[in-house]
Order: structure tokens, then C-alpha cells, then sequence
């Protein structure tokens, strides 16, 4: 079976079923012998290059099925590899790579004209597109070495693998580091859980720099099944989804809840054959259980797991929901701890709560990130240590979420302890959007909150003041907002204000502006 | 309604961005332009401006890929209707 490294999967899916598809994308296929064959050759290039073990590369890629050779091409090169949303602005790019010292970065023809936009001496060695005016590349037709094997390294599996960048609460994102162990552990009970099989085809509908994306590639490849990638613009349209699990014949998606609502609403899934169907994963927030009733109707044959963990310690927690009643509207558990994870729940004094008694979860898995890389601040708030008999300690996440344990073993999810909301399954920091809009040079005090969006997930929604005799108006504040922040973390609306609401002690009143903006009329 | 129309629409209305050029082939997805939220408040003012409705068996990506195929399903329909 596979080994120890996440990339040994396709090694040994390449010599056991060669011509078994590996990726799936709008009818074409990359089999497991192309897919070993490919990345061992990008993997040769990026050595010659200069990647050294250890090295971050920059995976800067719409869907496409050069993105399996990308991923493993980077982890046979020793390398780290950063996924990098194609849809960011450049500004936010830039922050990434020169945050995490990216030099080398496997890109799509469509993400070209950002690259040209980065800062000539930020600008990494780029690989996968051909070259163009203003950006040097190797294009995939230029690689080297032998395509049999991978370059000859020593790595063992508490090497990183991979970095994935979230939303951070000081400005701007930090990344989370990997390890092969955590991503193999996260693949592993993904494939198990479900009983992934060769004959699978699994839904990459989760962008890349989404955890969720760890169990669309890697317990794919485990299981030696096929990921059948979902192009981002039929992510856009739920018709256009359903259509497509139809015709590529999908049985597994993990998603978040969101998408399947849309789908239930707007999916025309009545028109379609969605037999395909076995099971469906969701986890980033909570699914309202009359809409997931719902869907279950629906999808009759389909099997429905909720999955709880944050990015830093994935699929930490999961719930098989069964069929629900009409009336059942409590809240669907995030379930049990999954193999290889531990959990407390503890009160502000540090001490472990009782059955029923809310508290923040903390968490020990393998699957834990080994921290944000080169944050020592937030690496010391972040983790919780537990002495042990020998030099390591225990160490434990701090989540942030507040839970508590029922009579019957269950876990609950009731909210967060800080300003970070979900928003459509994107995580974003409040405080990161705020940073954001006081940096406009117009504004003089920034407020940022969010309010639900009436189909069970928040909105984000910034307050401003502005300075002395500025005239700055809402669309100019957008504009300047969509250079910053990713197109989920925008405000659905910035409202000018000419003063703030005001606690006792004089700081911005945020559930006031909150309380206000649900009151004004028409909401 | 015209190519303009839509245009003017997507540009001061939906994202309040006055200096957004958009030619008739342009990706709207890819450019970031739509995304599934921005997709529904489209297709309702689409739908309150020509009074008919679009079913969302037709809110697919062929047909609004870009300003010309929006163009082109809402003729279709219109024909339909």
C-alpha cells in the first residue's frame, strides 16, 4: 500500500494500475502512469533550478489537470508547496511570496497577467505556461530528467508539506505549515471513513488553498481512485454543477454547506440523474438542518457526514447525520473525535469542563499544523503545551470555537470565542477586512461586523467615518478594497456614517452598529 | 435590452466600480467580475427588467459566460416566452 510520503500514493497507483485515471476534467484524463510520469520531470527541473528541500513554491493555478503534476511534482522536489488563490489580487499574491520567500511557482496560462502585475524583483521563476511579454516561463513542454523516477532525497514524513494561507486577525493572512504525516493522516481517515475505492470519482469542487482540498486530492490518490476537477465557473452556477456531476458520473463531494444549498434551490436537480451520488461530506460551518433534510430527500441513496476541524487541525471531528425527521431543528452535531485526534474543552481558567458545559475546544492530532509560519506571536497564543515525561510536550491547538460534550457522548458546535465568521465556507477575520478599510487614506475610523445573509451563512458589512472634509464615496471605498482583500472577504456594503455609536468606555460600538443596520428599513 | 444595458448594470450596480471596462467576450468569471451571489442579484434584475422569469435550469454557465451570451440566452427566451 502507499507509503509514507504523501506522494508515494501515485508511485505505487502508477505501477499497480497505470492506466487508471488519476484527474478528470471536463472529459479529458491524466493517468496515474502520466501523472508519476510528469511530476517526476517537474520535480527534476525545479532540482536543477535550485529547489532545495524545505523550499516554499507557489502553486498559482486555476483547475486543471496540470495541478496533480504541480502538487507532486513539488513534494518529489522536496518542496513545499503554497497554494495561491488565482482569483487573489496581485497585492494580496505578493504578500504571500515575499511572506513565505517564494522563488520558484507553478502557474495557468489565466494567472499570467497577475504575475506581470507583482514587483519585478518579487517576481518568482515560473514554470507550466509558455513565456510571455514581461513574464519568463518554463512551459511544461520544456521540463527535464527522468520521467521513471523521482530526484533521490532523504525525507521523512514530519517534513513539511504544504502551507496553507487563512485569514489573519493582524492584517494580513498567515500560513499554516504542513507536514506529509498531517496531510497522510487527513487522506487516510478521508479514505477510510468514506471506503474510497478505485472506482470512485471525487468531487475537487473546494478550491486549493481550502483544506477541504487535502481530502479531494490526497485520499483520492490514496485509495487510487479519480478527482474529477470542477471548473471554477461551474462552481458559480449550481445548474451548471449538477449537470456536471451527472455527466462525469461523480459519487463523493465534500463541500461546504452553501453550495449545497444552492444546489437544492437553484440546481434544477429534479432534471438531472444524480444516482452517481454516495456520498456527500460538508464542513467550514453549520448546515441548517430543515435545508439539509432537505437535500437527504433528494438524495435517497447519498450517505451525509458533517466534518468539524479548523484548517490548522482538519477534519478533526465528524458526525455520519442520519435521516432526519420533520421537526428535527436542533443544531447537527460536529460528532466524535476522528482516529488520531484528542480533544479538550476548557473554561477561561485552563480547567477541563463537564458534560453539557460549553468551553473552547483545544485539540491534539496528527493531523495538526506545526504552526504559522515565522508568527511567533500568534504561535504562542495559538498553542496550548501539556508537559510530558520527556522533551516533548502535549501539544494542543487552541480553536477558538466553543463547544460542549453531551449525555450521549456528542459534541456541539456553538460559535466562536473571537471576531473570525464564516462566510459562504470562507473563513475571514473581521479584524482583517477593518484593517483593510482604515487603510484607505479617506477614512478616519472603520467599523467592520457581520450580519446573516439570510440564507444561513454572515455578510460582511463596514461602517465608516471619514476625514475632515473628505468626499470619498461607497464605490470608491470598494475599489480600493477589492485591490486588498479576496472577492468573499468584500463587504456587501460599506455604509458612510458621520459618527460611530459609542460603548460606555468610549471604544466603537459593534453590536450597536450590527443592531442598527438589521433595523434600518427593508432588512 | 443591450449588450450596454447589462454592462451599466453589472458595472455601477453590482459592483460599483465606474472605470470597469467589460468587452462583449470577456470572461465574467475568470475576471472576477460574478460570483454565485453576484450571478442571483443579476438574474433578478434581469428578470424584474424583462418580465419574464428565468428558470434556474438556465442560470448555467454557457449562458453567461460573458456579456454576449447573456445577450444571446436573453433573446432566446425572449422568443420562447
Amino acid at each position: 500500500m502507499p507509503g509514507f510520503l504523501i506522494h508515494h500514493a501515485v508511485a505505487h497507483w502508477a505501477r499497480v494500475a497505470p492506466t487508471r485515471p488519476a484527474f478528470r476534467m471536463q472529459g479529458r484524463t491524466l493517468t496515474y502512469d502520466e501523472l508519476e510520469r510528469e511530476s517526476n520531470r517537474l520535480a527534476h527541473t525545479l532540482v536543477e533550478r535550485g529547489v532545495e528541500p524545505g523550499d516554499r513554491v507557489g502553486v498559482f493555478m486555476h483547475k486543471c489537470l496540470e495541478l496533480g503534476v504541480a502538487l507532486y511534482g513539488i513534494l518529489k522536489a522536496g518542496g513545499v508547496f503554497v497554494p495561491l488563490d488565482p482569483f487573489a489580487p496581485a497585492g494580496r499574491i505578493q504578500g504571500m511570496t515575499q511572506d513565505c520567500d517564494i522563488h520558484h511557482l507553478v502557474a495557468s496560462d489565466g494567472v499570467m497577467s497577475v504575475l506581470e502585475d507583482l514587483a519585478p524583483e518579487a517576481r518568482p521563476a515560473v514554470y507550466g505556461p509558455e513565456s510571455r511579454e514581461g513574464v519568463d516561463s518554463t512551459p511544461w513542454r520544456e521540463l527535464v530528467g527522468d520521467p521513471r523516477r523521482p530526484p533521490e532525497l532523504t525525507m521523512v514524513d514530519l517534513d513539511l508539506g504544504y502551507i496553507m494561507y487563512t485569514s489573519g486577525s493582524t492584517g494580513g493572512p498567515k500560513g499554516m505549515m504542513h507536514t506529509h504525516r498531517g496531510g497522510l493522516t487527513y487522506a487516510r481517515w478521508g479514505a477510510e471513513h468514506v471506503g474510497l475505492t478505485p472506482r470512485d470519482r471525487v468531487a475537487s469542487h473546494a478550491p486549493l488553498h481550502f483544506d477541504l482540498s487535502v481530502f479531494d486530492f490526497f485520499s483520492t490518490a490514496h485509495a487510487g481512485a479519480t478527482v474529477v476537477l470542477v471548473p471554477e465557473g461551474v462552481t458559480k452556477f449550481p445548474a451548471s454543477f449538477t449537470k456536471y456531476v451527472e455527466s462525469e458520473g461523480i459519487s463523493v463531494i465534500f463541500t461546504v454547506p452553501f453550495t449545497l444549498t444552492e444546489m437544492l434551490h437553484r440546481g434544477a436537480m429534479d432534471q438531472r440523474d444524480l444516482s452517481s451520488l454516495r456520498w456527500i461530506l460538508f464542513g467550514g460551518e453549520p448546515f441548517q438542518p430543515n435545508q439539509l433534510r432537505e437535500l437527504m430527500l433528494r438524495l435517497p441513496q447519498a450517505r451525509f457526514t458533517n466534518v468539524y476541524g479548523p484548517a490548522e487541525a482538519p477534519s478533526c471531528t465528524c458526525y455520519d447525520v442520519p435521516p432526519l425527521d420533520t421537526g428535527d431543528e436542533g443544531p447537527i452535531p460536529i460528532g466524535t473525535l476522528s482516529a488520531n485526534s484528542e480533544g479538550l474543552i476548557v473554561d477561561p481558567d485552563g480547567e477541563e469542563c463537564g458534560v453539557g458545559e460549553p468551553g473552547e475546544l483545544c485539540i491534539r492530532s496528527s493531523t495538526l499544523t506545526l504552526g504559522y509560519w515565522n508568527r511567533p506571536d500568534l504561535n504562542a497564543r495559538a498553542f496550548l503545551e501539556v508537559p510530558s515525561h520527556g522533551p516533548f510536550p502535549r501539544v494542543y491547538y487552541r480553536t477558538g470555537d466553543v463547544v460542549s460534550r453531551g449525555e450521549d457522548g456528542l459534541l456541539h458546535f456553538h460559535g466562536r470565542r473571537d471576531r473570525m465568521v464564516k462566510t459562504r465556507g470562507h473563513r475571514v477575520e473581521l479584524d482583517e477586512v477593518e484593517a483593510a478599510v482604515a487603510a484607505h487614506p479617506a477614512v478616519s475610523e472603520a467599523a467592520v461586523f457581520a450580519v446573516p445573509d439570510g440564507e444561513g451563512s454572515w455578510a460582511i458589512v463596514a461602517s465608516v467615518t471619514l476625514q475632515g472634509d473628505s468626499e470619498a464615496t461607497e464605490a470608491e471605498l470598494l475599489r480600493h478594497l477589492r485591490g486588498e482583500l479576496p472577492m468573499y472577504a468584500l463587504p456587501r456594503e460599506v455604509q458612510v456614517a458621520r459618527d460611530m455609536p459609542r460603548t460606555t468606555s468610549g471604544k466603537v460600538d459593534r453590536a450597536r452598529l450590527e443592531e442598527l443596520y438589521l433595523n434600518q428599513e427593508g432588512r | 435590452m443591450s449588450i450596454d444595458d447589462i454592462r451599466v448594470y453589472i458595472r455601477d450596480r453590482i459592483l460599483m466600480d465606474p472605470d470597469l471596462s467589460l468587452g462583449e467576450d470577456d470572461d465574467l468569471l475568470l475576471s472576477n467580475v460574478l460570483d454565485s451571489l453576484r450571478v442571483m442579484l443579476l438574474v433578478s434584475h434581469l428578470e424584474e427588467r424583462l418580465g419574464f422569469t428565468i428558470p434556474p435550469e438556465d442560470v448555467t454557465l454557457e449562458n453567461f459566460q460573458s456579456l454576449g451570451q447573456i445577450h444571446r440566452y436573453l433573446d432566446e427566451r425572449r422568443s420562447t416566452v
